[in-house]
């Protein structure tokens, strides 16, 4: 499917509107001074001796605007929070961003290859997809405006980026909609420290398993009052083949090419049976009956700045297969599906004087998602294509006011207009009904409600043959039509308050969004934090945030899956406890909460509340080396535990939500994440990581858990794993070549199956339950050779 | 079969990775540079200047910025504060050194260190930078982060050179660079 992009003259309107406001703020704010505002965090530094300052640790001083929008340390910060650096990323050998949540305490993370490459619940709550943390690059929201899901595969430049932010818990008061569970900011590289007429050039090569390539480039550079930062990457894989993974009795190759599950004409890859294979028979370049998990993914992200304005762009595309996601029984895994985004903006910083800063942003975003999909339905057979659009146009404007050297004020507003799809475009599958919500403008005519896919494209099994073959799907446009479009339009204000006194910083922030779908949403936050020592921080935080049901939750439905229009935002009231001590030798950095949530969506349904206890714990430790000339030893131990209870629970056979409060499910209780990083003289590095996930209930719409499937008696659960990884880094002059090796030991294990995981364990059937139950993990070790250069 | 397949995969991409490998092995040497956070940085020079016998005697000291905005503001924000025998009456960014002929030179990197250097062997000024590859270069003191914890790194070639003297009780706290 090809598609267009187009700005409309609605779009056009409104960009000039937001210009005029930036432009006007800036006439105002003309006669300034070059000085950042920002919150005053060292007062404690200063009353330190010298021998207190060393024994500090810099992860609690590096400062981040994440948790309260404006720069703060993360020793004051409302908020648990972890980063990652560059230095990390090149010793871990972290590829890409799902690499790293596998090592991130308070994280259940999977790793699907399919729809959604990884998938990922922050803080024990559980969802299709990692769609309840919000997903930032440079602060600009990069989760899919249409399903919410943050994409989180391989498409992001590693070298390009400066640090990741990750912080836990509810953030609505500063972000609004969405910052649910928590967030995670990538910060790109900036000119900023960059001497004038300097350029500075990495490039990055990588090659790996499963014929696995990436290619990466960082450009940056500062002449004058002109500075830019490009970033771009291209990674492709074949993706691992059945053989390399674990064993399940649904991603059997034979059940690809079995002419009765699939008709001979899907099962043999000569689909109109001419007696060849052409190329409109190929799915990403595979034919179908075979195995085959193909997957492309490319970004492109820029910034160009010019004194107190930068234009930016994050455009990124992610083209992958199915994978051992879904039953083969029930799905072609060579198909793709593709997710891509775009975002262009303008934003202006500008100093009034000593106190007063005001930024300004203007943002488009465009976000699409679709792909092919030939599907075997009880006698059925089709080939249908998915489609859906959405965009949207964001002005948000930031005060921050220095009312003494201990009081900081920041507010602001926020306007977006949305235009998202209501329902999905899918052609060739069955026709829904007058109720349906999927339209088809193609097969329109003779579908049921005049919208729809007309049910041609479905043809059964048994009546394949000669002349009588399964259809392909026609031409989907790149537009949306208007009548399937929503119109939004969001409004929101912040204000919050930061104030020091004594060894005391409190902070305090509310916020109201109004949305022109479900009204106003009041979101307050409260912290306290103590420094009871040079060396000791308290932190009491009580947080508040709402989740907005997503257009796929209100209006995505198809044959199989439902949507509900009256769906409420989901609610979390947060209230937890950090404890943070700098040892001599270990850093110790814990949290304690509660989380209470109401009206939780999911399967398009508000099913009641949910109750998450949690601990995680974050220990970081440094020792001698005992290799001569060689720099500390150094290395993470993180604990997670968690306690997820729900109010209600799926009932498999009466296939509805019950009250029956119990295990939620899909998150372990226990994980364990050790890092050590053991740097060996000068030129070399050598970086162990170890994860150890607990054994887990099942989410109660899987049917493998018995107490929600009554005509089960066996409980299955997901089994408790060790992984081990291990990255070898040579540096010398300006060059890095590093080797990772994952999965050292060849740990084989089954992992939680995602979104409704029906597809059940009794092998011998076909109960068309799509989602693996569990899902099969590479079982094998795989490598990856990485070379970095700086030019 | 999966290590053939591995390395057969790695095969092409390899070699290219080798050729460029080999390529940059010609290129000058550069030190991994790990800066600390701008407020432990601001912090340890005020703590650390007390320990210099000719700022400990001085009532007034300046401190010059140079590439590091941040810690200039840092600074900034710090005027009025007692900073070793003395008092901070003012922190520069980017400013001509004869100019204001600061006390303290605090260095993110700079075109002219040569200058710089020269200057503050001339007028027995204490140089400081947030780069350990910088200390390697001429700069009398190095603010470093050492694998998450604060590194300092003393050149006692370039102190000698800057006319500086340093009280003993530093050398508990620093590494030295004696070439």
């Amino acid at each position: 499917m090809k598609f267009k992009n187009s700005v409309s003259a609605a779009h056009r309107s409104s960009l000039c509107g937001a210009l005029f406001i930036i432009s006007m703020s800036n006439l105002i704010l003309a006669d300034s001074l070059d000085v950042v505002v920002a919150a005053e965090t060292s007062a404690n530094l200063n009353q330190m001796n010298l021998s207190q300052l060393m024994h500090q640790r810099s992860a609690v001083h590096r400062q981040s605007n994440t948790a309260s929008s404006v720069s703060e340390s993360l020793r004051d910060a409302p908020a648990a929070m972890i980063v990652i650096s560059q230095r990390d990323i090149q010793r871990r050998g972290y590829d890409s961003i799902d690499d790293i949540l596998f090592d991130l305490p308070g994280f259940d993370t999977v790793k699907t290859n399919g729809t959604e490459h990884v998938v990922s619940y922050q803080r024990g709550y559980r969802t299709p997809w990692t769609q309840r943390t919000l997903l930032l690059v440079n602060g600009k929201i990069e989760n899919n405006l249409w399903m919410h899901a943050a994409v989180l595969s391989r498409q992001y430049p590693m070298s390009h980026i400066e640090r990741i932010e990750v912080l836990y818990g509810p953030s609505g008061a500063v972000y609004g909609p969405n910052a649910f569970l928590g967030v995670i900011n990538i910060i790109t590289k900036n000119e900023q420290k960059l001497l004038d007429d300097e350029d500075i050039l990495n490039l990055q090569v990588e090659a790996g398993s499963f014929n696995s390539r990436a290619f990466e480039l960082s450009a940056r550079g500062k002449h004058g009052d002109f500075g830019y930062s490009i970033g771009a990457r291209f990674f492709e894989s074949d993706e691992a083949d059945l053989d390399n993974y674990s064993d399940w009795g649904y991603t059997q190759a034979s059940q690809l090419s079995d002419a009765s599950i699939w008709g001979q004409g899907i099962a043999s890859g000569d689909i109109n049976l001419d007696g060849k294979i052409s190329n409109n028979e190929l799915f990403s370049g595979e034919q179908t009956g075979k195995y085959a998990d193909p997957s492309e993914n490319y970004s492109f992200m820029g910034e160009f700045t010019w004194q107190d304005w930068t234009l930016g762009i994050i455009q990124w595309r992610t083209d992958e297969s199915y994978g051992p996601y879904y039953s083969f029984l029930d799905s072609q895994p060579q198909a793709n599906w593709f997710h891509t985004s775009s975002q262009y903006y303008l934003e202006n910083t500008h100093q009034w004087n000593e106190r007063l800063k005001v930024s300004s942003e203007l943002v488009f975003r465009e976000n699409t998602l679709g792909g092919d999909w030939v599907e075997s339905f009880g006698t059925n057979l089709s080939i249908s294509d998915w489609y859906t659009k959405s965009t949207a146009w964001r002005f948000e404007q930031q005060y921050d006011f220095q009312i003494s050297p201990n009081l900081l004020l920041t507010g602001g507003i926020k306007f977006e207009q949305k235009q998202l799809a209501k329902g999905y475009i899918i052609c060739n599958y069955y026709d829904p009904g007058q109720n349906g919500t999927a339209i088809c403008p193609a097969q329109a005519a003779n579908s049921s409600n005049g919208l729809s896919s007309d049910g041609s494209g479905i043809v059964a099994i048994g009546a394949i043959a000669l002349g009588n073959t399964t259809l392909f799907p026609p031409h989907i446009d790149a537009d949306i039509p208007g009548f399937n479009i929503e119109h939004t339009i969001d409004r929101g204000v912040f204000v919050q308050a930061i104030y020091d006194t004594g060894n005391w910083r409190f902070n305090g922030s509310i916020r109201a969004d109004q949305n022109s779908i479900y009204g106003i949403e009041v979101n307050p936050r409260g912290a306290a934090i103590y420094q009871y020592s040079p060396s000791t921080t308290y932190k009491l935080i009580y947080a508040e945030a709402f989740q907005e049901p997503s257009q796929k939750d209100l209006y995505g439905d198809w044959s199989g899956s439902a949507s509900n229009a009256n769906l409420k935002p989901e609610k979390v009231k947060n209230l937890e406890f950090i404890a943070m001590h700098q040892g001599q030798h270990i850093f110790h950095d814990a949290s304690l909460f509660y989380s209470q949530y109401d009206d939780v969506i999911t399967r398009s349904a508000n099913v009641g509340g949910r109750d998450i206890y949690g601990l995680e714990y974050r220990g970081r430790f440094h020792a001698n080396n005992f290799l001569p000339d060689s720099s500390d030893i150094t290395g993470n131990l993180y604990y997670t535990y968690t306690k997820a209870k729900a109010e209600q629970q799926y009932d498999n056979v009466l296939q509805a939500w019950v009250k029956d409060s119990d295990d939620q499910g899909d998150v372990a209780p226990h994980k364990i994440n050790f890092l050590v990083n053991i740097p060996i003289q000068q030129l070399w590095n050598a970086n162990i990581r170890v994860n150890w996930v607990s054994e887990r209930e099942l989410f109660s719409q899987n049917p493998l858990r018995a107490d929600s499937n009554s005509a089960r008696t066996d409980n299955r659960k997901a089994e408790s794993y060790i992984t081990v990884d291990a990255n070898l880094l040579f540096q010398y002059k300006q060059a890095q070549l590093g080797f990772k090796i994952e999965n050292l030991f060849e740990e084989d294990y089954l992992a939680p199956g995602v979104e409704g995981a029906g597809s059940g364990d009794d092998f011998s059937v076909d109960n068309d339950g799509f989602q693996n139950s569990l899902l099969p993990q590479v079982n094998e070790r795989t490598f990856t050779l990485t070379l970095r250069v700086e030019l | 079969m999966m290590i053939n397949s591995t390395l057969a995969s790695l095969t092409r991409p390899l070699n290219l990775i080798i050729i460029i490998f080999i390529g940059f092995l010609a290129l000058p040497i550069s030190a991994q540079d790990n800066a600390l956070p701008t407020t432990l940085n601001a912090a340890l020079t005020i703590k650390i200047a007390s320990f210099e016998t000719a700022l400990n005697n001085k009532k007034n000291i300046s401190i010059l910025v140079i590439n590091d905005k941040a810690l200039h503001q840092q600074f900034k924000r710090q005027v009025g504060r007692n900073i070793a025998g003395g008092v901070l009456m003012d922190a520069f960014h980017d400013s001509d050194i004869n100019q204001h002929k600061p006390d303290i030179i605090f260095i993110g990197r700079s075109k002219s260190l040569a200058d710089i250097i020269l200057y503050a062997e001339k007028n027995n000024v204490l140089t400081i930078t947030s780069k350990k590859s910088l200390a390697e270069q001429g700069i009398a003191l190095a603010l470093f982060d050492d694998e998450g914890s604060p590194g300092i790194l003393l050149n006692l070639v370039a102190s000698r050179k800057h006319r500086l003297n340093w009280n003993p009780e530093i050398l508990d706290f620093v590494s030295l660079l004696k070439e």
